[in-house]
């Protein structure tokens, strides 16, 4: 008997709603891209919405809904954390006591009001966090069985977990437990150095490979312990969370010489240290996890989520290590992947649904375009009532050479089409494309679109089949999951960490070309790759592939479709705002296109700097 | 309202909890490094989940609450614990609100509560 099951995750951060029938994954969705507020934590309805939507389904008929959290359990946490400190956990008594008593718990009676319904069960369903992690990473990997790896900040109490799955089953064997947790220790650098914690982690890997590791030593003499097979602790006297509503304390200022950095201020050759430490801290921690996770399991495949597991260029190191034959990653490892783990793992746990892995190898995962599309007569219908100039190409040849004719006379595309992307990165769906040839498409993009300045190089989106041309990769990358070197032949010669010492500003470091790909390769001649297979995304294959018929190159730039701050578009009226508030040549709603020089000049709009704040 | 009820049980339910654990020397997590263990690795008693802890996570009403608070802690023997779950389910029902639409996502700290 055919089951669906509605999966919700939310209240901590990035909250998300998918629907899983009969185990194939119909659809999933982030709140932020409906609510247009970034990381929105909120009880998700309008991404649950969508999903009945999409699953043609009301919430009564639904077989059950589950929430992929414990909620007494993280209570107990927070009570246990706070009797353990005493006094000086009032502040962040009084915060968990709001949020997890007056919210978090009584999340049955939320969805029960807001839905009208628990499902045919009427019952509220509950997965542990690590839990759902775990299944969010094995069952839509291509593996039959696998060892598993999360590593998060924290659920209930897990901050890491290791085990295996095995066709319908999961076992998670052994556990690190909150205080010590790897995802808060990189969070407290994220602080420290000025960034905005459970967003800002990316910068703080962005930044690592400008440094020098000169804080590794204090580091591991005085912040972590770590055993051989990755287990570890954290001295929890130099962080602030335990009895704060700050990642770090005097304790750790007085370490690493000074208060956190001001995020407004110039990032300092202290910073850039930092974020190198901290990196190769956590690199050889993750390396030694894993290792360990291949003995304890004996499984020759990987699987991980949990925010941690984001770090691609930790993961890129998992690659190159050759521990396991095969690595899968699930797309959206944070918080929002919960609510698809737990929507699995209740379809094939509870109701005991077969896991069909694919024959041809291939992941479940469905290329993560699991948001809403648009049709293409709703697009014009929309573009038309607005009187918004556009022409429509309805022939996918001509459409698609128009789109790469336009990236290599060195325009910037808006680039919309089909299902929204699932997970934090834009993979071709809702995404800005440029020629990574060009030395000024970085600055371009940066300034122009982003409104930004930024230390990160952008992400390069090749087709799978050129990708060894290109870069050090012998895997597949479709999630934009992993970070490779940029081929040795392809590189220029620079000395950039001189030029940082001698106090030349990192924004005008970047800048400087460091491979016939400039736009895409970072100062340590890495890339941040998404490979593109004719499977997934056809429409974006064609698009890179007719570029490369012009170019000779078969890979564009590719950032997200949004301004700084801003969550990714997610209908057409989202994108052509966007469109609008940026320096963009041209956008491309399906099929019919927008060329900015059309647009008539009453509908450009700045308004954007004061609805986003800087990230 | 609110927040004199939460600093009411906090002074007078959770401090004294906290000064008794602390006499005792009780610790609800470790907190050193550990020269001689060869692994910080706790193995898990429970590896899968079955029907019943799917069915019985959620809570529903203030009564299940203290109900579900006093199964788990003496299921950990954690029997201190016991003499709070009534005020506990007191403090949670006065705190049931819709959410609050305009709190942000705090930049300062990894949201774990
Ligand atoms: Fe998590």
């Amino acid at each position: 008997m055919s089951k669906t099951v509605l999966g919700i995750s939310a209240f901590y951060h990035d909250s998300a709603a998918a629907i899983v029938r009969d185990g194939e994954i119909v659809a999933a969705a982030q709140e932020e891209r409906f609510t247009r507020r970034k990381h929105d934590p909120r009880f998700p309805k309008n991404a649950i919405n969508y999903c009945l939507e999409e699953a043609f389904i009301e919430p009564s008929e639904l077989d059950t809904i589950v929430f992929y959290d414990h909620p007494l359990l993280t209570w107990d946490r927070v009570l246990k954390s706070c009797i353990s400190i005493g006094e000086r956990s009032k502040e962040q008594f009084t915060k968990a006591c709001a949020s997890v008593l007056g919210i978090k718990i009584w999340v049955q009676d939320l969805v029960r009001e807001s839905l009208g319904s628990l499902g045919k069960l009427d019952k509220l369903l509950v997965t542990e966090h690590h839990m759902a992690h775990a299944a969010s990473a094995f069952y839509p990997s291509p593996f039959e069985s696998a060892a598993i790896l999360t590593l998060d900040g924290v659920g209930e109490w897990a901050t890491t977990t290791v085990g295996m799955g095995e066709g319908r089953e999961i076992q998670l064997l052994q556990e690190i437990d909150y205080p010590h947790s790897l995802g808060l220790f990189y969070s407290a650098f994220t602080y420290y150095c000025g960034f905005k914690v459970n967003s800002g982690e990316y910068k703080l890997m962005g930044l690592a490979p400008y440094g020098e590791p000169t804080y590794y030593d204090l580091i591991r003499k005085n912040l972590i312990d770590v055993k051989t097979d990755g287990s570890y602790r954290l001295n929890t006297e130099y962080f602030g969370y335990l009895h704060s509503l700050r990642m770090t304390n005097e304790r750790f200022e007085t370490l690493f010489g000074g208060p956190p950095r001001n995020s407004e201020s110039r990032i300092t050759l202290r910073e850039i240290n930092l974020a190198a430490s901290v990196q190769k801290v956590t690199e050889e921690v993750v390396v030694l996890l894993v290792r360990h996770a291949r003995k304890k399991t004996g499984c020759d495949k990987l699987v991980m989520a949990g925010g941690v597991a984001l770090n691609c260029v930790a993961n890129g190191k998992i690659c190159r290590e050759n521990i396991f034959d095969d690595i899968w990653i699930q797309p959206a490892a944070g918080d929002a992947g919960g609510a698809l783990g737990a929507a699995l793992l209740v379809s094939h746990n509870y109701f005991g649904i077969p896991r069909c892995v694919r024959d041809d190898g291939r992941d479940s995962q469905k290329g993560s375009y699991l948001g809403p599309r648009f049709q293409p007569q709703e697009i014009s219908a929309f573009l038309e009532r607005n009187s918004y100039p556009y022409e429509r190409v309805i022939s996918l040849e001509n459409r698609t050479r128009i789109i790469a004719q336009a990236i290599a006379e060195g325009k910037i595309v808006g680039f919309f089409s089909g299902r929204m992307e699932f997970g934090p990165r834009a993979l071709g769906a809702r995404s800005i494309l440029g020629d990574p040839r060009r030395k000024e498409t970085q600055s371009v993009m940066n300034l122009k679109i982003k409104h930004r300045e930024s230390f990160r190089p952008f992400a390069p989106s090749v087709l799978l089949e050129d990708c060894s041309e290109y870069f050090e990769l012998d895997s597949e990358s479709p999630y934009m999951l992993i970070v490779a070197p940029v081929r040795e032949e392809r590189r220029l010669p620079t000395d950039l960490r001189q030029a940082l010492r001698n106090g030349v500003d990192i924004l005008n470091v970047v800048n400087e070309p460091r491979s016939d790909l400039p736009a895409v390769t970072h100062v340590d001649y890495s890339a941040r790759i998404q490979t593109v297979n004719p499977y997934d995304h056809p429409d974006y294959y064609r698009v890179i592939r007719a570029f490369k018929d012009i170019s000779g190159y078969g890979v564009v730039v590719n950032t997200s479709f949004n301004v700084r701050g801003e969550p990714i578009v997610c209908s057409p009226s989202d994108a052509y705002r966007c469109f609008m508030r940026t320096e963009m040549d041209l956008l491309v709603l399906e099929d019919c296109l927008v060329w900015k020089r059309m647009q008539p000049e009453s509908h450009h709009d700045s308004t954007w700097q004061t609805e986003f704040e800087l990230d | 309202m609110g927040n004199e009820r939460i600093e009411d049980f906090f002074k007078h339910e959770l401090l004294p909890v906290s000064r008794k654990v602390k006499e005792i020397r009780k610790a609800y997590f470790a907190n050193d490094f550990d020269e001689t263990a060869p692994s910080y690795f706790v193995n898990r008693m429970k590896i899968s989940m079955n029907k019943d802890d799917f069915e019985n996570g959620a809570v529903s009403g203030p009564n299940n609450f203290e109900k579900q608070l006093e199964s788990l802690w003496m299921s950990q023997s954690q029997y201190e614990l016991i003499t709070l779950k009534a005020s506990l389910a007191d403090l949670a029902k006065s705190l049931i609100v819709t959410e609050e639409l305009d709190e942000d996502v705090s930049p300062f700290i990894y949201v774990m509560f």
